[in-house]
């Protein structure tokens, strides 16, 4: 394990670390990079990294904006911190909020990233930037980083949805891609999906009856007025007829897991997502999205946070765990984060307000080093002062862990825009 | 440079040309002199005269461009074509059984044009007008509380029935002050609370009502047009000293407020900002009109007023433009400038003539909204068959040229308000939804809306031009309630499913209850579903698949059938 505050003496720190830690496979990887590091070169270099090993991802995505301080970039002592704990964890002087005792044991799984900064600092459009990886722009609906990963990765005659979003939709969608890279959305997890049953007393051959003289209806239509429209039809309801007709469609249908596994990953929506996620990603769905609300703390922010942050430890743990016993940790990119943090001097009313500047977010697997804090912020958590990462060198790196091309160029119509923002590059201490 | 150049004439000529090219093409010079320069909403009957010009005017510039091209348009739509196009474009809902029975058999000449003023004197119009411009105006309220939704489409309703001109809508929403809970019109404003202001309400303001997307040079020069960052700064400037705040910060449902500062204060001080020191991004920039002077603030008037009366001003050279070309693409499904937006030296029209014609007489009848509709409805364009000549099928590339010069009746998918309205409407559930109790209805709106409508209610272009459907659409259209209370033969399920209990009964059973035999049963669903009679091989197959099966299974089938059938979800 190792700690990346960039810098020389982090460098060494780690390397002591890592010999401490008996992890001879990582040290000598280290070596190799420390020496490299030791020549001074700066832009990062996509073809040198490691290739991504990401074929499917989980977005853990924190509606209204977590606090920084209060997860995983705390200040003890600091006078801005409030009540809020932490416990130490196995990376000497690395310590989160206490509220996340499980994710403190899986630290080594863990790449914390301390010095994420943007600059949208309100909710809809922050979280348009965290989906899209651009801000929002009235002249063209970008695509959301699962619908990229669904139009690059997907399968086209798969019969679920390669794009799925738990607990709601705030707009995300296929953008330019259309609409069949738009999320399958599901707005509770412990509910069956809307719809997804015939009517009673319409079983599978009085459907397939009723989709048969569909068509024939259809056919005449298009006879007499052009193909396009039933054309298109035919393939929205081929799709959906397909889905119910599913095996796989067990994997939304929460109620055929052990009731034991339900309650370790929490019974709340949370909790559920997290778990539906797991299974969706192992019955094949390449991107899964699993939202939980309530982290606009302007109020209440040392009650709201710990309580929210229990519903994350047992879901985010027990996703990894599963991830890992499933075989799939390896190649699945874990995301959590939110769309910007909050501010570290408290309001006055027990709250704290949006912060773009500075804020923090966590990735595991994928290919992502794990055991490792990427940036820091100042004393005060309110500056970025080591290796600040930008949403676009975000996306720049899932890009990465994708194999795909940052620079493949789509045209909205006839606007080409790149699949990542230019401005971004992958973070190289993610992936060495 | 070129926009600049098509629009960079000195007002006056460009007012006056203006002027000259619509008064001979109505073919009503002289008369019309006078009372063009004040405006004013005609009564009925004038309107009508005019309107019937500008139908002419529409077929003689249409009919060029086919000749041009060399291609033979279609034969006229037939009564019950014509009836579902219309009352489709017009009301958002198809023709009932009745409504299609008594049309078809009336003898009255010039009963089309009649049924046209009849369908712009149904409530209805103003509801479907409010669902066309709300969705437009005021994209994404459908996440506001329910109650302050229902206000502002039944405001906007209750003044596109009263006759309301496109000049009150504007004004209305580009100026609007007060609270929430009295002005419906500040939803639009409301809509940019959200760190939109002045940027993005600026931004959609020119390219909603003006056509221009002059937002690209917010970041960047425009790379085609002459527009510069400064021109989107300072148009965006009108709106700079807007700022929503809660009427009651202690209390949410207390609504919110909009005022336009004092401008005495404002002007009389030295740093612009002292005013507006703490009111969001004040001042930034010097509001100028696109293309035109810099605004200076005065003590009377808001800089939003001052804005709404330029856009309003006779020689406004994009407003008439736009606002026809958009109400034009809600009927032909394309505009005459495309995307109907982004007016630009290389979006020309493709048919200016007919652009400009309809500009100045929508202009001249006082923007009055139904000028326009009427002037589409009447022309024999509009009422051209969509039926396509014999080989015309399959080459894609030739159908789209076909379209393009509007040689055949417009074909276009039913938006998800028009899927939802119609639905209950033809299943005879719209009745039930009505005696049930409001809250009740719009919580059920609601809740189907969201199912399908994610995607749409957020397209702020408004023309559906994507055929595309998600699997949640189609599983809703499939298995929905509404689709299973509307196709239930027998006794209600006693599931005790939302829709179900409001709708005891249905269009369906009351066909089966009343008419027993079987090609009579086909013939009231086609007129009921598809608003017209079946051809005979329709009808037997229809009467061959509703008649297999278990009683009353067959007759759901056939509803379920038709219901899904392209034919009832486009309007064609």
């Amino acid at each position: 394990m190792r700690v990346i505050q960039t810098g020389r003496f982090d460098r060494r720190d780690f390397l002591g670390l890592g010999v401490a830690s008996g992890i001879a496979w990582l040290l000598a990887r280290r070596r190799e990079d420390g020496a490299r590091a030791g020549e001074g070169d700066s832009a990062p270099a996509p073809d040198r990294l490691p290739a991504g090993r990401a074929k499917r991802c989980v977005v853990l995505f924190m509606d209204g904006g977590p606090s920084h301080m209060d997860t995983w970039d705390p200040k003890p002592g600091r006078e801005f911190q409030g009540q809020t704990e932490t416990i130490a964890t196995r990376i000497p002087g690395v310590r989160i909020a206490a509220a996340l005792p499980e994710m403190a044991r899986r630290i080594g799984d863990l790449c914390i990233v301390r010095s994420m900064t943007s600059k949208e600092g309100n909710h809809s459009r922050a979280k348009y930037l965290l989906h899209a990886g651009y801000p929002p722009n009235p002249t063209v609906v970008h695509p959301a980083f699962g619908a990229l990963v669904s139009h690059e990765v997907g399968r086209e005659g798969f019969d679920l949805p390669n794009y799925v979003q738990i607990n709601g939709n705030n707009g995300e969608s296929g953008g330019y891609l259309g609409v069949a890279h738009d999320p399958f959305v599901v707005q509770d997890p412990r509910q069956p999906i809307a719809n997804l049953a015939s009517p009673p007393g319409v079983g599978d051959d009085r459907l397939d009856a009723r989709l048969r003289f569909l068509e024939r209806l259809d056919r005449g239509f298009g006879e007499a007025r052009g193909a396009e429209v039933p054309e298109s039809r035919q393939v929205m309801y081929g799709r959906s007829r397909r889905l119910m007709a599913s095996p796989l469609t067990r994997a939304f249908d929460l109620s055929t897991e052990k009731p034991a596994v339900r309650e370790r990953y929490g019974m709340d929506n949370f909790g559920q997502g997290c778990l539906m996620a797991a299974r969706l990603l192992e019955a094949g769905v390449p991107v899964a999205e699993v939202r939980l609300n309530g982290w606009d703390t302007h109020e209440e922010n040392w009650t709201r946070v710990p309580a929210l942050l229990s519903q994350v430890d047992r879901g985010f743990s027990n996703l990894v765990d599963d991830l890992k016993a499933r075989g799939l940790f390896e190649d699945t990119l874990v995301v959590w984060m939110g769309e910007f943090g909050r501010t570290p001097r408290p309001n006055e009313r027990g709250g704290r307000d949006h912060y773009p500047r500075a804020w923090s977010m966590v990735m595991a697997g994928g290919g992502v080093v794990g055991g490792q804090v990427v940036g820091s912020t100042d004393a005060d958590a309110a500056e970025v002062v080591d290796r600040p990462v930008t949403v676009p060198d975000l996306f720049a790196s899932w890009a990465h862990a994708f194999g795909l091309n940052a620079r493949k160029t789509f045209y909205a119509g006839e606007r080409p825009i790149t699949l990542v923002d230019k401005a971004g590059s992958p973070v190289r201490e993610f992936f060495v | 440079m070129r926009a600049r150049e098509r629009f960079g004439r000195p007002a006056a000529a460009v007012a006056a040309g203006f002027l000259c090219a619509s008064a001979l093409a109505f073919g009503i010079v002289g008369a019309r002199a006078d009372e063009a320069a004040g405006p004013g909403r005609k009564d009925a009957s004038e309107g009508m005269l005019e309107a019937q010009a500008a139908a002419r005017a529409i077929d003689r510039e249409v009919g060029k461009a086919l000749e041009a091209e060399g291609l033979a348009p279609t034969g006229p739509a037939d009564d019950a074509e014509f009836l579902r196009r219309v009352t489709l474009d017009l009301l958002g809902v198809p023709p009932t059984e009745e409504e299609v029975r008594a049309f078809l058999a009336s003898k009255e000449p010039g009963k089309r044009a009649a049924r046209v003023e009849e369908l712009l004197r149904n409530p209805l119009y103003g509801d479907h007008m409010a669902d066309l411009w709300g969705r437009l105006l005021f994209a994404g309220l459908r996440k506001y509380p329910i109650p302050e939704v229902e206000n502002v489409f039944r405001w906007l309703a209750q003044g596109m029935n009263d006759g309301k001109g496109m000049d009150w809508l504007l004004r209305e929403v580009v100026t609007a002050t007060g609270n929430t809970k009295e002005n419906p019109a500040l939803a639009y404003t409301l809509r940019f609370r959200d760190g939109g202001i002045p940027a993005d309400i600026g931004g959609a303001t020119a390219r909603l009502f003006l056509g221009v997307q002059i937002q690209c040079a917010q970041c960047h020069d425009h790379p085609y047009e002459a527009w510069k960052k400064g021109d989107f700064a300072g148009f965006a400037a009108f709106f700079n000293l807007v700022n929503p705040r809660p009427a009651d910060p202690m209390d949410r449902k207390a609504g919110f407020v909009v005022e336009d500062p004092p401008m005495r204060t404002l002007a009389r001080s030295k740093n612009r900002g002292g005013e507006g020191a703490d009111i969001k991004g004040a001042a930034r920039a010097d509001p100028k009109f696109l293309g035109g002077a810099v605004y200076r603030d005065r003590e009377e008037g808001s800089r939003r007023q001052a804005l709404a009366d330029w856009i309003l001003a006779r020689d406004n050279p994009w407003f008439a433009r736009a606002m026809a070309n958009r109400v034009w693409s809600w009927f032909f499904g394309r505009g005459i400038v495309n995307p109907v937006d982004d007016f630009r030296s290389d979006t020309p029209p493709s048919h200016p003539a007919l652009l400009d014609t309809l500009a100045l007489g929508f202009a001249e009848s006082g923007w009055d909204l139904r000028f326009l509709a009427r002037a589409v409805a009447l022309s024999g364009t509009y009422q051209r068959t969509s039926r396509l000549p014999k080989g015309w099928q399959g080459d894609e590339a030739a159908l789209r040229r076909f379209d393009r010069f509007y040689a055949r009746g417009p074909v276009k998918p039913l938006s998800a308000d028009q899927v939802f309205d119609s639905i209950l409407r033809v299943t005879g559930m719209d009745d039930a939804f009505r005696r049930a109790n409001r809250s009740e209805i719009e919580r059920t709106r609601l809740f189907l809306l969201q199912q399908f409508v994610t995607q749409i209610d957020d397209d702020e272009s408004g023309v559906a031009e994507q055929w595309a459907g998600t699997i949640p659409q189609g599983l809703l259209l499939m298995n929905g309630p509404l689709t299973q209370a509307g196709t239930r033969a027998g006794a209600q399920a006693g599931r005790g499913d939302r829709i179900g209990a409001i709708a005891r009964e249905n269009t369906l059973h009351r066909i089966l209850d009343d008419t027993k035999d079987a090609a009579a049963r086909v013939d009231r669903l086609y007129l009921t579903l598809l608003g017209r009679h079946p051809s005979e091989r329709e009808a037997s197959d229809a009467a061959a698949f509703a008649v297999r099966g278990r009683s009353g299974q067959g007759w759901e089938d056939l509803s379920w059938a038709l219901l899904n059938s392209s034919e009832f979800m486009s309007n064609h």
